[in-house]
């Protein structure tokens, strides 16, 4: 066999082979290798800044910086932030005061607030200053969620 | 410059790490210094054997060697291309993952050599390979020349790597005789100063003792593929 003969036989293996190896790889799973396709044209190609060689070339670098940066998600609007209480309309500070009730009082308190419409410690308060505690008018307010259900309810 | 179409050897390896890039460049060194003309292809994606070729000189220090970067696209159309060459040998540098190329290439390849550690997982993986390509090969009608090359072994076995010996001596695994022995001065060193270890100063021990393994190894290469190519010329 010459060379050429030779090198057409192999020719022939190789497509032969080529097609054998497919079938096999089908079989098998046997994955192709795939490359990275270059980038067509050159807008594709993002530079890479070169390095400041100074500290000072940094921090200008640094300061020059005004490109805004993109994110996936727009953010949230922040919530803002709850009030304390010394903020609404000059109300005073609070402090929490932790204590136990017998439970037919405690029961009897949230029914008298589910009857009027206001909170636990409305009732409380109440009955505080009807025995003549000291508490500002300021001070004297009926829960507000209880009000906007109310709202609701009635709409 | 060789009168025949070249004769293919393939370093295949569904693993990565197991040493292929070195040993190649190891036998390209061995083979350029009996005067044959050698071209090696590095189709792997690290391009170890392309940036040792454009980076360290090497061209200069061993004129018959040349290495190439291989196209990514199309291999099976650029592999018409190995056997129009007039190089004596053509050396492919396979990437580390096994593909329906490698075992094209391990088959239709005059050679296929699979270096391996003594580790399970090196071992395994040159197991399966050996299946896939055996079982490629029957299905194609063409015999294989297929060799594991026992890579990176140290001085003094363990009983791990003892025991991993005598699995594979016990398995079918075709493999060489001649060891490759852990030698970073005269294999690793290679890739710094671009002298694989025929080209490197051989007053040194480690380089003498590399150069006689290498030898060994090309001796047993070519009583392969010359066997490969009175097969095909009676073909």
């Amino acid at each position: 066999m010459t060379t050429k003969q030779s090198q057409q036989f192999r020719k022939l293996e190789l497509t032969k082979a080529f097609a054998v190896v497919d079938q096999i790889a089908a079989e098998k799973g046997i994955p192709s290798l795939t490359y990275p396709s270059p980038p067509a044209t050159s807008a594709d190609v993002v530079p890479i800044p070169s390095a400041p060689s100074t500290l000072a070339e940094a921090e200008a670098a640094e300061n020059a910086k005004t490109t805004p940066v993109s994110l996936a998600k727009p953010l949230k609007p922040a919530k803002p932030k709850k009030l304390s209480m010394e903020d609404e309309e000059g109300a005073a500070a609070m402090q929490r005061l932790t204590i136990d009730l017998p439970s037919y009082l405690f029961k009897e308190i949230a029914q008298r607030g589910f009857d009027q419409n206001a909170s636990a410690k409305y009732v409380i308060l109440q009955a505080l200053q009807n025995d003549r505690f000291t508490i500002k008018p300021e001070d004297m307010k009926k829960d507000g969620r209880r009000a906007k259900k109310e709202t609701r309810h009635a709409a | 410059m060789s009168t025949t179409s070249p004769i293919i050897i393939a370093f295949a390896s569904p693993k990565g790490g197991v040493g292929k890039s070195t040993t190649c460049l190891g036998i390209a060194g061995a083979l350029s210094k009996q005067g044959k003309l050698v071209h090696v292809v590095d189709y792997d994606q690290t391009e170890t054997l392309w940036n040792w070729y454009s980076t360290t000189g090497a061209r200069d220090i061993i004129p018959n060697l040349t290495v190439e970067k291989s196209p990514p696209e199309n291999l099976r159309q650029y592999m018409h291309r190995f056997l129009e060459l007039k190089h004596d040998y053509v050396l492919i540098d396979l990437p580390g993952t096994l593909t329906p190329d490698m075992l094209a290439l391990g088959v239709l390849a005059d050679l296929t050599i699979t270096p391996s550690k003594l580790n399970v997982p090196d071992t395994l993986q040159a197991s399966k390979l050996a299946a896939d390509l055996l079982d490629t090969a029957k299905r194609i009608g063409k015999p294989l020349q297929h060799r594991v090359l026992i890579n990176d072994v140290p001085t003094m076995l363990s009983r791990a790597q003892a025991f991993t010996l005598e699995e594979i001596d016990g398995s079918n695994l075709p493999r060489f005789k001649t060891f490759i022995y852990t030698r970073p001065a005269a294999y690793t060193e290679a890739f710094l100063n671009g002298r694989p270890p025929h080209f490197s100063d051989t007053s040194r021990p480690a380089i003498t003792k590399a150069i006689e393994e290498l030898d060994a190894l090309v001796s047993e290469i070519q009583s392969i593929v010359g066997q490969r190519q009175e097969e095909r010329a009676a073909a």
